[in-house]
């Protein structure tokens, strides 16, 4: 390992920053006597880097990171390093004197954040109490950035998103592309109604990523199971055209039938004035759904499937409704896990369910399964050219990365 | 809704995992040390929410820019 790869791999530095808007970083910089990483004024031009170019300080800020001026991965040298640019001498407090007038007089505060990064199985520093008296004396607060660097340790992951990130892009070009011929139909239209459809799936993907990826994998999950209830959907707004699209009208009325019925119910159960004028319009409505759609049926998601030869995606949304959706046993043993050794049992409870780095990774090639199957399903409906080619290569992609389920 | 070449990676607040690492072609441990640092020199706390994009750059959440992952050595 080269220097420069140990200090670009360095597991502990501290940072100290003085910052306030009235902050002239110039005044500190005349009392301790190193260069700082970044020092501006509010308002003043600086260049952050060759990618980030020039910025304009939000603030005024004198700010010092010891990774590139300790090489060492021990929490402590950094510590000590920070200490001994402040207190010169145990019992010389001139500067922190010095410091606190100006922090005072411009308003300003003072941080000092503590950056650990372990390998599995460390054990994290810990915050010496000379160093946390010594900080108090400046009224620095700490903060603590510790981690173990042992999250999502699927390669393959990284790889999946940024599949699904061209995906997606796939998915929004392909509704801002679409040209459909409105007529009579008007929104009734299969391919506004495929477009919709899709839309919807567009949105439940990127959350479901966004979440995959912050490892809360039961609700990415949750949103899976609805991206392959729209593939369902599809599929059959596809097969049938206008027919289905009138089934799911007279699936609207049976819900809202459905539910002004239990409202009426609860109503009367609890004491409530069924003669109200809010219940008296309520029956109204429901007469009407009663006289004008006296067919209006529920749609089920099994008979759909069946219908459309999609019995996998079927199984596929029965597993992630018994999995993240349901409050079933198995998503609420999701919360726990058990110990047993030298004749001890020990349960845990998480708040946050658990979840493994692979799952993590399948819960992604779900929700770019269910993208993809919307994305061409939409499009063997609305016939977008431009479309053809991208989806036909993201689909050839994904199945030879060995992520068809 | 439109695309863009530069696309929203992560944009919550704490740490991010490390696939936003790895999509960013850069090892778990410098990212972290980078994002850190650009959080910090910020006047942001860990907990504050920052946008990443696929190019490496870090905004705060009203949108400024506070910096590029990449340029953090």
């Amino acid at each position: 390992m080269t220097k420069t790869d140990a200090q670009m791999d360095r597991k502990a530095f501290v940072t100290l920053r003085f910052a306030g808007d009235d902050l002239d970083p110039r005044e500190i910089s005349a009392i301790l006597p190193v260069e700082p990483t970044r020092a501006h004024r509010k308002g003043e031009e600086f260049v952050s880097g060759p990618h980030a170019g020039k910025l304009w300080g939000r603030t005024g800020i004198w700010f010092l990171a010891t990774d590139n001026l300790v090489p060492s991965d021990n929490l402590g040298d950094h510590l000590a390093f920070l200490r001994d640019l402040l207190y010169p001498e145990p019992t010389d407090a001139g500067r922190i004197t010095k410091l606190r007038d100006i922090l005072r007089r411009a308003h300003s505060h003072v941080h000092i954040t503590c950056f650990w990064r372990g390998d599995t199985g460390e054990t994290a520093p810990r915050i010496p109490g000379w160093f946390a008296a010594a900080s108090k004396r400046l009224a620095a607060d700490i903060e603590i950035d510790f981690a173990v660097q042992d999250r999502d340790r699927v390669p393959e992951t990284a790889k999946a998103v940024e599949y699904g990130q061209r995906l997606l892009n796939a998915a929004i070009d392909l509704v801002g592309d679409a040209k459909v011929e409105l007529d009579d139909q008007w929104a009734r239209h299969p391919q506004v109604v495929a477009l919709t459809i899709l839309c919807r799936s567009i949105c439940n993907f990127r959350a479901s990523l966004r979440l995959a990826q912050d490892e809360q994998v039961v609700e990415a999950r949750a949103l899976v199971r609805l991206m392959y209830e729209n593939v369902l959907w599809l599929n059959m707004v596809k097969l049938r055209g206008s027919q289905f699209v009138e089934e799911m009208r007279q699936d609207e009325f049976a819900n809202r039938k459905a539910l002004a019925q239990l409202t009426m119910r609860l109503t009367g159960r609890h004491g409530g004035d069924v003669n109200a004028p809010g219940a008296l319009k309520l029956r109204s409505i429901l007469k009407d759904l009663r006289t004008d759609h006296p067919e209006a049926k529920q749609l089920q998601a099994q008979a759909i499937a069946a219908d459309g030869e999609l019995e996998m995606i079927y199984f596929e949304y029965r597993r992630f409704s018994l999995d993240a959706v349901h409050c079933s046993v198995t998503a609420l043993g999701r919360h726990l896990s058990g110990k047993h050794s030298d004749g001890r049992s020990e349960l845990t409870l998480s708040v946050i369910a658990n979840a493994s780095p692979e799952e993590v990774l399948n819960t992604i090639m779900h929700a770019n399964h269910a993208l993809l199957c919307a994305a061409v399903g939409a499009n063997e409906l609305v016939r977008c050219e431009s479309s053809n080619t991208a989806l036909s290569g993201l689909w050839s992609e994904f199945e030879a990365s060995g992520w068809r389920q | 809704m439109h695309r863009s070449p530069v696309h929203i990676l992560w944009s919550n607040p704490g740490n991010p995992p490390d696939s936003v690492a790895r999509a960013l072609d850069m090892e778990p441990r410098h990212f972290s040390r980078a994002l850190h640092k650009i959080k910090a020199a910020s006047d942001l706390s860990g907990t504050d929410r920052v946008i990443i994009y696929t190019d490496g750059s870090v905004r705060d959440d009203q949108g400024e820019p506070l910096g590029n992952l990449h340029d953090e050595d």
